[in-house]
């Protein structure tokens, strides 16, 4: 496992794997996260996994940065990275009338039909890098590129929870109400953020959307 | 017990020192804008450091007593009264029963806090009682005090502190103390130099989310994006248009601009209290 450990102003250390987006990085950064989550170091108050960096909070009245950092070069953190099964969380969307808001737009802007994006953004399973960004936000990779499309001209002022979009290169779902200029293309029925209930999706999980009928949106959404 | 909202204020919220341990979903880190005054404010009612308290935003609430209590403000100058009558600020004061304390807009400074004894009973919600509004976690139901809400107080204490702390008055003009950001070293020795030696006007557009800065617009490096990584409390980003935004309380956790510097804990305390228009410097040390 390889990486830099920086300093990152004096309540943080940045832990810099490769410079790159990869599964392999992905599954690195993982690791030390697990590793690190599970000896919770005294004085570490957080840490946010993303897709090549590790930033590790702490509090500098309760541990010393020169240790932290040392403890992080010196310490013999597994090398073989974790081959847990992995996990594949289906989650169901809806991608008819109302909530497929620019699927029309999509389709002007990739010249596949409706039903062409539909099979081709549900046939994948994407892997989530990380959750960061805003509660409940997946990162999102392995979209199919003839489904790379920009973003709006004009953002939204309010796009609802569990919008499903597209903005670039990525895919994802918006878990809380929020200004926004994804291109949405669908919603879930599924609350992806909740204070009270564990996270449904985890860093290195896969997430496979299932297509449902605006009936079944109704129903699930009235369990 | 309780308080008893009359008015709201402008953006009146309850934090504590905020909400570790949940960025890894997403969930920023909240807490005090300003922790100097807010650890003050808990010190001078014999509060432990990092209890939850009132935080008040250019404009502060009025409230009436159904209890005698012990409250300190300190911060931003509210010109606060008790009965009509003005209460020092940076001192533990006795408020009697039926007592309605008012807080105005802010003369210096843009946050003010305002403790009480033995504290308020507000529920933890992912391990803080800080406001968080765009999830609705913490606080008072996720969000700003509103007029006619209650606050259940937790064990109300008369506090005998005489002493009193000198105010602070916050200048419009200071001098933040950083350090080197992750990408410090992408930017150009003409841009570093112009980052640190320009005067930069804090915006209208500023919250508890970051503070935005306005001067002249740095040249970026050619790279002028990362791969979306962590930020925190006092994280200087420049965005593509080459300004700085210093993130704050409410911050995103990643985020994909380049990171040139972060502030010292106590630049970030002073920073925030730097009205609109107000300006600053950054000093690397």
């Amino acid at each position: 496992m390889q990486y830099e450990v920086r300093e990152y102003g004096e309540t943080a250390l940045l832990i810099q794997f490769k410079h790159e987006i990869s599964l392999e990085v992905h599954l690195q950064v993982k690791a030390l996260y697990h590793q690190l989550k599970k000896i919770q170091l005294t004085g570490v108050l957080s840490l946010i996994p993303a897709y090549n960096s590790l930033t590790l909070v702490f509090d500098p009245e309760q541990v010393d940065r020169d240790f932290l950092s040392l403890f992080l070069n010196k310490s013999l953190f597994k090398k073989e990275v974790e081959t847990q099964p992995q996990k594949t969380v289906e989650i169901p969307v809806c991608y008819q009338e109302p909530y497929a808001l620019d699927l029309l737009e999509v389709s002007q802007k990739t010249g596949l039909s409706p039903q062409e994006i539909i099979d081709k953004h549900t046939q994948k399973k994407y892997l989530v890098n990380f959750i960061g960004f805003a509660p409940g936000f997946m990162y999102l990779s392995g979209l199919d590129s003839s489904l790379f499309v920009a973003r709006k001209e004009n953002p939204r002022a309010k796009i609802e929870a569990g919008s499903v979009g597209l903005a670039d290169q990525q895919t994802g779902v918006y878990p809380l109400e929020t200004p926004g200029g994804w291109q949405i293309i669908g919603q879930t029925p599924w609350t992806l953020f909740s204070k009270d209930e564990t996270p449904l999706v985890q860093m290195g999980d896969y997430v496979q959307f299932v297509p449902i009928s605006t009936q079944e949106f109704i129903n699930i959404k009235a369990q | 017990m309780s308080i008893q909202v009359l008015t709201s204020g402008a953006a009146t919220t309850l934090q504590d020192q905020g909400r570790y341990g949940y960025q890894d979903q997403g969930v920023p880190v909240s807490g005090y804008m300003d922790a100097n005054a807010a650890n003050l404010a808990n010190l001078l009612v014999n509060n432990p450091k990092g209890e939850v308290l009132i935080e008040m935003s250019l404009m502060g609430i009025k409230f009436k007593t159904t209890e005698a209590i012990t409250i300190a403000i300190t911060g931003a100058d509210m010109q606060p009264t008790l009965n009509g009558i003005p209460i020092p600020m940076y001192k533990a004061i006795q408020i009697p029963k039926d007592g309605i304390v008012k807080l105005g807009g802010a003369k210096t400074g843009v946050y003010s806090y305002l403790a009480i004894a033995g504290g308020l009973k507000i529920p933890k919600e992912m391990g803080s009682k800080s406001t968080y509004m765009p999830a609705a976690l913490g606080g008072l139901h996720g969000g700003m005090l509103q007029k006619g809400n209650e606050i259940e107080l937790q064990n109300q204490q008369i506090v005998q502190n005489v002493s009193k702390v000198k105010s602070v008055i916050y200048p419009k003009e200071v001098d933040l103390m950083c350090l080197p950001g992750p990408e410090w070293n992408l930017f150009s020795e003409k841009s570093k130099t112009q980052f640190l030696n320009q005067t930069y006007k804090v915006t209208a557009d500023s919250n508890r989310i970051g503070i935005r800065l306005q001067g002249a617009t740095l040249k970026l490096p050619v790279v002028d994006e990362i791969i979306s990584s962590g930020i925190v409390k006092g994280t200087i980003q420049v965005t593509k248009a080459g300004t700085p935004i210093v993130m704050m309380a409410d911050a995103p956790t990643t985020g994909g601009y380049l990171r040139i510097a972060n502030l010292t804990q106590q630049a970030c305390n002073r920073l925030a209290q730097v009205v609109v228009g107000g300006s600053v410097r950054f000093v690397m040390k």
